[in-house]
């Protein structure tokens, strides 16, 4: 049916528009929506954030080098000045009284009683205990464990803590956990900074209306409402600004994480996360790195009244620090303990006893990185380990065989025998001064423990033990007649007459270093007494290409030339490698590989790399024990006879050395404990003021006489495949004892001892031989 | 852990000095005298180590052993039980080094022949 048109339309329904109160209602419900939906957009986003944060590492630890640990026992001779500052460096306090905690020392006379800390290096776990050490002159006389009270035989003091690994923050923190924490010290932190953190939920209201009220009536900001919470928040997520935009992220953060994590862990992390001082250029952070710092001891033992002096800090560390004022600190200490009484956390009696007590703080020594060249070899050594990033933010515990009391030593040494060379010493640039280098090395199991590279590593890094190649001079000169050993003897003769050798074409004319009248020496007098000519000949008939075989099985890593003047050491050696070299000799002809990294342990404690004493044999004993033999005449009769006016009264074995115009002065000496290097030079070879005896063998005693614990007096066993015979000087042979004027007992290997009587003495009428001498007598009368 | 029970308290004055080599009259392998101070103290880490390697923990009795020897360097019981723990811990060749100086230091002495002789033979076998 077709429509009518003329039919009225039906009038058209009429939208009906919404009342303007209705649309903002919409608009209001659309923009809550949509800002709920970012919220909880933004919330979730904080929450990951917050999880991948806490997930993983918390903090970047830097690693730590340590010393080696002490062995002291009964009979042992000690520095007592020297162990005293090892002690002290340990962090054991001086007390007047018996020591009752760990860390405590008490100086008596003749008697020191002290409470040891507990040692936790790898392989050992021991606990602190009482003991009493009892001396005899420079001797321990005995050691007694006050708990149990019996003697024992020897105890081991903990490794020092050489270095930090800082990263750009240099931050200092020792990880704990909340259930290390007195209660007390947790409850001191509540009382100080938020005393209903078990009630809110991350931002506290009724906190930031009493905050509000304070600060309105004095006009002033007095108090702010920050939970520890958001406290948290701040420190880890936040730049530090004032700002509105700002608190708001906070209290988002705070509140996401309260929704997070449980408050024991928030507490935990905070208390972990604090900033509770300064150490120099070193921030503490943390109740475990701050309870060291400020009382010595682990959190644990902290008692009610430290833990109060703790938590006082945290509103602003350096003002309240008992360093800077003890008198604020005990006001503020007293505040947070009259808190902790009001919100009846501790009794009123608890409250006046802590209260009486006065703020004692241990005492620190300013942080400074220890045997500064040593440790540096120490970075070299792990740098092929872990990278730079991983030492500054992995915590961990690097030991090492560097002994501090040794090390200091060294270093007192070599200033005081730098400090000798008078005028060449003083008034200098510091870098047209003298240089010097020390080594200290335990030649059977190849322990570093003391490396000092220069004479001011301030002034200059460069370690001239391990950087430098330096002329050895006749410091080579051992090497030269090991190679000899294998065809002559320590009797056989070699020429003392001045010759022309041919050096690549040129005419080479070796000199003694003062004239010496015999055409003829023995190879021990030509060692003992550093004779260049006879080194020469006997090197030019041991054969050159021989020479340079054994230096290069002692472990030189030099390019030598087989050529005359290869005897008189007239190339350049790394000092390091000369030391180790030397120590063949000491150990029975096995070269030990140089120690200084001994374990590196994780944070956890679990061990990471372990290095040993390695050994490996160059020589035969029986050669080494013949070679130490004839270097301990060279101490006794020849070049390093000046030991003995300088105190050394032990046996040794050593060999000096001077370069061509007095360029380069070494020494280095051993006895079955220990080998020293010592060397002394400019870094631009300019001529010092006397030869090695002068200048560097004075250093060296100087210093064995500090480190004598280290020292038995003991000499070193004849081996397998020597034989001791008496001999006639003039001729080698097996001396007539009636007959051969002059004799002396001398070491052979076993395959090549003379088995001749003396054929030139043989006919020698002994009453002929008194005629002649009282003939002379008469004469020279 | 460095820190042992007292079995014989060493007080005594400290070592007397070896005789000097180059005065030795006797041609026979030169005796040690008795040990003095640092070298009982020695011998106590030389037992502690003894018990280790009996523990089967070769780590630890070569870090002990380590500290035996800078004490007493001419110890040959130091060495031998350095090549039982690094026989333990299958490094032949450290275990032959160091049977070498130990045989060098033992030489002699009979309680340690037998001993030594297992020792070689150990090694030996360990190295085939």
């Amino acid at each position: 049916m077709k429509k009518n048109k003329t039919q009225k339309p039906r009038p058209k329904k009429r939208k009906k528009r919404p009342s303007r109160t209705r649309r903002t209602l919409k608009l209001i419900c659309l923009v809550t929506v949509l800002l709920t939906a970012s919220l909880a957009g933004y919330l979730f986003y904080l929450s990951t954030e917050i999880d991948k944060r806490f997930s993983g590492r918390r903090w970047s630890i830097p690693s730590k080098v340590f010393s080696d640990t002490t062995i002291l026992y009964p009979g042992q001779e000690i520095h007592k000045v020297s162990l005293e500052k090892k002690l002290r460096n340990l962090g054991y306090r001086n007390v007047n009284y018996k020591p009752r905690e760990k860390g405590e020392i008490r100086f008596l006379k003749n008697t020191w009683e002290l409470f040891l800390n507990d040692l936790q290096v790898p392989h050992t776990n021991r606990k602190g205990f009482p003991l009493l050490l009892t001396f005899k002159g420079n001797h321990i006389h005995s050691i007694l464990n006050l708990q149990t009270q019996k003697p024992i035989p020897l105890f081991e003091l903990e490794p020092e803590l050489l270095m930090l690994f800082f990263g750009p923050e240099r931050e200092q923190r020792r990880l704990i956990s909340i259930k290390e924490i007195p209660g007390h010290t947790i409850q001191a932190v509540l009382a100080a900074e938020d005393n209903r953190f078990y009630e809110h939920f991350g931002m506290d209201p009724l906190s930031i209306l009493r905050a509000l009220y304070v600060n309105l009536r004095h006009g002033d900001i007095r108090q702010g409402g920050s939970t520890i919470t958001q406290q948290l928040a701040k420190n880890y997520f936040l730049v530090p600004e004032r700002t509105f935009t700002r608190k708001i992220k906070e209290v988002f953060l705070a509140v996401t994480m309260e929704f997070t994590l449980a408050k024991d862990e928030i507490i935990e992390i905070y208390l972990n996360e604090i900033y509770l001082g300064q150490k120099g250029s070193i921030s503490i952070n943390g109740i475990g790195e701050a309870s060291r710092f400020y009382f010595g001891k682990h959190p644990g033992r902290l008692t009610l009244d430290e833990g109060a002096v703790l938590a006082g800090l945290i509103r602003a560390p350096n003002l309240y620090s008992p360093y800077a004022d003890k008198e604020r600190c005990t006001l503020r200490r007293n505040t947070v303990l009259k808190a902790m009484n009001k919100l009846g956390w501790i009794s009123q009696e608890q409250m006046a006893k802590a209260i009486s007590k006065p703020v004692r703080p241990s005492g620190y020594e300013s942080y400074r990185k220890q045997a500064p060249y040593f440790v540096d070899y120490v970075s070299s050594q792990l740098s092929s380990l872990y990278p730079a990033e991983a030492l500054s933010s992995l915590g961990l515990s690097i030991y090492t065989t560097l002994d501090t009391e040794v090390q200091r030593a060294a270093e007192a040494a070599l200033v005081r025998g730098l400090k000798r060379l008078g005028p060449f010493d003083a008034g200098q640039e510091p870098n047209t001064k003298p240089q010097g280098a020390l080594l200290v090395i335990q030649p059977k199991t190849g322990y570093i423990l003391a490396m000092v590279g220069g004479r001011e590593y301030g002034e200059s890094q460069f370690n001239r033990l391990t950087q430098a190649r330096r002329q050895p001079g006749s410091a080579f000169k051992p090497f030269v007649f090991l190679t000899g050993l294998d065809h002559f003897t320590p009797a056989t003769r070699f020429s003392n007459e001045a010759k022309t050798y041919r050096i690549e074409g040129k005419p080479w004319n070796p000199k003694n270093y003062s004239p010496i009248p015999d055409k003829e020496v023995t190879m021990r007098t030509a060692l003992a007494k550093s004779i260049n000519l006879a080194t020469v000949d006997l090197a030019i008939k041991a054969g050159l290409d021989r020479v340079v075989e054994t230096a290069l099985s002692f472990g030189f890593s030099s390019r030598f030339t087989p050529s005359p003047s290869l005897a008189l050491g007239s190339f350049e050696v790394i000092p390091l490698e000369l030391a180790c070299a030397y120590c063949a000799f000491a150990a029975d002809g096995s070269l030990p590989q140089p120690l200084s990294v001994k374990d590196v342990m994780d944070e956890k404690g679990k061990s990471m790399e372990r290095r040993y004493m390695t050994v490996r044999k160059v020589t035969t004993p029986a050669k080494a024990f013949i070679m130490t033999s004839m270097l301990q005449s060279a101490v006794l009769e020849g070049t390093g006879r000046g030991l003995k006016a300088l105190g050394i009264d032990f046996p040794v074995a050593g060999k000096t050395g001077t370069t061509n115009d007095l360029k380069d002065a070494w020494f280095v000496g051993y006895t079955p404990e220990l080998l020293t290097l010592v060397w002394v030079g400019f870094d631009h070879a300019k001529p010092l003021p006397g030869s090695a005896s002068d200048v560097a063998l004075p250093i060296w005693a100087d210093l064995m006489k500090e480190v004598k614990q280290h020292l038995s007096g003991g000499w070193f066993v004849m081996p397998p495949g020597v034989v001791g015979k008496e001999i006639c000087i003039e001729s080698g042979q097996l001396a007539l004892p009636s007959k051969c004027p002059q004799r002396r007992r001398e070491f052979f290997l076993e395959e090549n001892a003379p088995k001749e009587y003396c054929t030139l003495h043989a006919d020698y009428d002994p009453m002929e031989r008194l005629i002649k001498g009282v003939k002379n007598l008469i004469r020279n009368f | 852990m460095l820190c042992i029970p007292l079995a014989r308290c060493a007080t005594g004055p400290s070592l007397a000095p070896l005789p000097d080599p180059a005065l030795s009259k006797e041609e026979k392998p030169e005796v040690e005298p008795a040990p003095g101070p640092g070298r009982l103290a020695s011998l106590q880490l030389t037992e502690h180590a003894r018990l280790l390697i009996e523990e089967k923990k070769p780590d630890e009795a070569i870090r002990t052993l380590e500290r035996a020897v800078n004490l007493y360097p001419t110890n040959g019981g130091n060495y031998y039980y350095l090549a039982e723990a690094w026989l333990l811990k299958g490094n032949v060749r450290e275990a032959g080094e160091f049977h070498g100086i130990a045989a060098m230091y033992l030489r002699g002495r009979g309680e340690w022949k037998v001993r030594l002789t297992n020792q070689r033979e150990k090694i030996s076998k360990a190295s085939r």
